[in-house]
């Protein structure tokens, strides 16, 4: 069995709270990488896997990610 | 390319006096900190005020009941009152302290040294060695020790008391010998302390630092040496300057290095006495508990502060400039690893009224834009502290906002009106009504120049982009023909001033000033009745005294009574919005502005833009100047401009220019429709999010349908990436525009 990816943040949601609009087929759990200055970050987020549109949250973004960010720009 | 400067750094860090001692420190032979000592008495820690004077004197219970207080001579309290009675102080701190009690761990010597006299120098001197564990015989040839001292009428327990102490060491004390001849001590002996106060042999002399007598083995001090009158501060001042220059001898080590400020000297604390009400000792010592804390409590505390005192700033940080510059400097240097003061010097003003309030002209400003151009040239300048402030530069300067024109109908210009850009964005009326009047009264045409002159470059550190904004400029100045620049901003006036020299500029203040008639008719529109107003200077004037005056002498002439402000003229602070405030630290910007409002009900006059907005938002009445002339009565209303307001009111204002006096339509895109609460107009604010923005964000969604739809929230969710941002808007389509349900944002990029 494949080891399991292991991801800075997981998300998970009520499936079928988000549906991507052009695909018409509800986001799923899914791999997204997150790129600060030359760093990843693999997390786990809503996407659609179709196209691959990913969703992330507010909390996320101004939680997680901005504290990151800073800390790599204080580098 | 340039690195932090570390002469430069000594050079600044000594300009900030905040750390030198207290007078009353600096002017004490023993330098007892008398200000911490008060600072313990006076909030009843008397056992921390004895562990304070022990630490410097030898003898506590001695001195404190015979000191002659040399510091009274300088303590700054006397030029409100009299002088703190130190003496009282410390003898409360040795009846109502309890002393440490702590062994402290001998080193190992093997060197013996002789005090011939056991005067209170003497013993001092002795105490002393035998601290530093040297084996320490006392002649005395009296019966008992302490020499003079006898004669003062000290109760028996508190000689007792303090001599019990010469017990915790290896000293012996032989009183009855008299030592006659001090060779042949010194051949038994590794070193000499000669202490026998006024005697009829052949006088001793010593070295007036070092006490070292032409014997070199040989030191020599205390009453009948050193001094004509007996004085006990004295007495152990020279035992213990003695005894630190025979221990070097001992060790073989430079006897007065490191020793440049031993004997009393005056402090460089500066120290302001404005406000300090009149108060005088009640009595004499000695105190009780509740005198000696009522003394104490005379303590002015002595300290500087002077530029923290007015700067939100530097009492946000809790930091002083010495502090300050060094803490910048180590983050400078910083090779590998977090540079933890990036946000603390991106959020300084660079106002510079540090400067004009320090005694010693330090500029903490200054100092920090340096340190930003080098973060900048290193490529360590964080992306996201001044991006926001940069773009809005680009845009004010781009094609869509920016206008340079001769006035309609004529082929020169003599004058060339620049408004600024933050005014332009704020009151775009009051710009067009003043460019339309200046039309009118000045000969020669006066063409117009919106943009901006680049100061937030120079505040982000981008010293290259400010260069080339810049050059630009006189580019432009000089396709116009060279004429007299006008200008409604103090920051642009600066610029204009000091970036190109070859331009003559004025300020619209002083052409309002030579029109006494236009003056004179103001007042009855604007403000009805004679007013008094306080005039908030802006920092962008500071050390331009003419605009200081020419603002003052044209409200005279509008018939105002003017108020003065605690911080004005050059000593005035900043807004908030200098340094790019409000983009690299937000919440701060609001301290500084409300720390600049002393009293809401007054009315607050400016003639900066950006003054008279954040003043405003502080809850001040606050009036620009431009306003009386060419407002519409109403300036009491406004409201401060968002940050989407100010794109829009900036594209307006050019939009209008065009097509009333150039008959020109401006293309460009229609303006979305958005709706949104005040509580999101708030969050975009804070965020920083303009409505353009979401606008680029929901055209392209719509367009290519690649969006996200919320079953919960019923609402879209899209996302673009514009410039180094990722912006996300959830929102509901509605018959004529959009309905934001929330936006953020991210740096961060995804896939």
């Amino acid at each position: 069995m494949a080891e399991k990816e292991k991801y800075y943040e997981r998300y998970e949601t009520q499936k079928g709270t988000y549906i991507c609009a052009k695909c018409k087929v509800p986001l799923e759990p899914g791999k997204v990488i997150l790129q600060y200055m030359g760093n990843d970050f693999p997390v786990e987020l809503p996407k659609c896997p179709k196209c691959g549109q990913a969703l992330i949250p507010e909390e996320l973004a101004l939680g997680k990610i901005l504290q990151v960010e800073r800390a790599l720009e204080d580098k | 390319m340039r690195n932090p400067n570390q002469e430069q750094l000594h050079k600044l860090e000594s300009m900030c006096v905040q750390e030198q001692p207290p007078a009353c420190m600096s002017g004490c032979p023993l330098h007892v900190d008398g200000r911490s000592l008060c600072a313990a008495a006076a909030s009843d820690d008397f056992d921390s005020a004895l562990d304070l004077y022990r630490k410097t004197v030898p003898f506590p219970e001695i001195l404190s009941r015979t000191c002659s207080q040399i510091c009274r001579q300088s303590c700054r309290r006397a030029e409100a009152g009299d002088a703190v009675m130190m003496r009282g102080l410390e003898e409360a701190a040795c009846t109502f302290g309890k002393p440490k009690q702590k062994r402290a761990f001998l080193p190992k010597r093997n060197h013996s040294a002789a005090v011939v006299g056991a005067s209170l120098s003497g013993l001092t001197a002795a105490l002393e060695l035998g601290k530093k564990g040297c084996r320490v015989t006392v002649f005395e040839k009296e019966e008992e020790i302490g020499g003079q001292l006898r004669s003062m009428n000290l109760a028996a327990e508190v000689l007792e008391k303090d001599f019990r102490m010469l017990k915790d060491y290896s000293i012996t004390i032989r009183c009855g010998e008299n030592v006659e001849n001090l060779d042949e001590i010194a051949e038994q002996f590794d070193v000499v302390y000669v202490a026998w106060g006024v005697q009829e042999a052949e006088p001793i002399e010593s070295q007036s630092d070092s006490y070292q007598s032409a014997v070199k083995k040989i030191f020599a001090g205390g009453y009948g040496i050193r001094r004509q009158q007996y004085d006990t501060v004295w007495e152990i001042a020279d035992g213990k300057r003695a005894a630190i220059s025979m221990d070097r001898f001992l060790k073989q080590v430079s006897i007065m290095a490191g020793r440049e400020k031993e004997d009393i000297y005056e402090t460089t604390l500066h120290v302001n006495m404005e406000g300090v009400a009149e108060s005088c000792s009640k009595k004499e010592p000695p105190y009780t508990r509740e005198e000696a804390i009522a003394e104490a409590k005379r303590c002015l505390d002595c300290k500087c502060m002077e530029c923290v005192k007015a700067c939100a700033f530097l009492q946000e940080y809790k930091t002083f400039p010495r502090k300050y510059v060094r803490e910048v400097y180590n983050n400078l240097s910083i090779a590998m690893g977090n540079h933890h003061a990036n946000r603390v010097i991106n959020s300084c003003a660079l106002c510079g009224q540090c400067a004009a309030i320090c005694p010693h002209g330090l500029d903490v400003g200054e100092y920090t834009k340096e340190a930003r151009q080098i973060m900048v040239e290193h490529e360590k300048m964080p992306v996201s502290s001044f991006e926001f402030g940069l773009r809005d530069l680009e845009h004010a300067n781009s094609q869509e906002l920016s206008v340079l024109r001769h006035q309609p109908g004529m082929k020169e210009s003599h004058y060339l009106f620049f408004p600024g850009c933050q005014i332009g964005a704020s009151a775009p009326e009051i710009v067009y009504r003043t460019y339309e009047d200046l039309c009118n009264r000045l000969p020669g045409g006066v063409g117009l120049y919106l943009g901006c002159c680049g100061i937030v470059a120079d505040w982000a550190g981008e010293e290259i982009l400010f260069e080339k904004n810049i050059e630009s400029m006189r580019e432009n100045w000089e396709s116009m023909g060279r004429p007299t620049v006008i200008t409604a901003c103090p920051t642009c006036y600066r610029v204009w001033k000091e970036q190109i020299p070859q331009a003559k500029t004025e300020g619209i203040w002083n052409l309002l000033d030579t029109w006494p008639e236009f003056a004179s008719a103001v007042e009855e529109h604007a403000c009805g009745e004679k007013m008094s107003v306080t005039v908030m200077d802006a920092c962008g004037a500071r050390n331009y005294g003419e605009i200081h005056e020419q603002i003052r002498h044209l409200l005279k002439q509008m018939g105002y009574e003017l108020e003065s402000h605690k911080y004005e003229g050059d000593k005035s602070g900043c807004c908030g919005f200098g340094g790019l405030m409000p983009v690299s630290n937000r919440e701060l910007a609001k301290k500084m502005s409300a720390s600049r409002v002393e009293e809401k009900d007054r009315y607050y006059l400016t003639y900066c833009m950006n003054c008279r907005d954040r003043y405003t938002d502080a809850g001040a009445v606050s009036v620009h100047l431009l306003e009386l002339f060419y407002g519409e009565g109403k300036e009491q209303e406004h409201l401060p401009p968002t940050w989407s307001d100010r794109q829009r009111r900036r594209r307006w204002l050019k939009r209008k220019f065009m097509k009333d006096l150039w008959q020109e339509e401006m293309e460009g895109r229609t303006e979305m429709k958005l709706y949104y609460s005040d509580e999101i107009k708030e969050k975009l604010e804070e965020r920083m999010i303009l409505e353009e923005d979401m606008q680029d964000v929901i055209e392209q969604a719509e367009a290519s349908q690649e969006k996200i739809q919320d079953t919960v929230e019923n609402c879209f969710i899209a996302v673009r990436r514009i410039g180094n941002v990722c912006f996300w808007v959830y929102y509901r389509p509605k018959e004529d525009g959009y309905e934001i349900v929330k936006a953020y944002s991210h740096r961060m990029n995804f896939k």
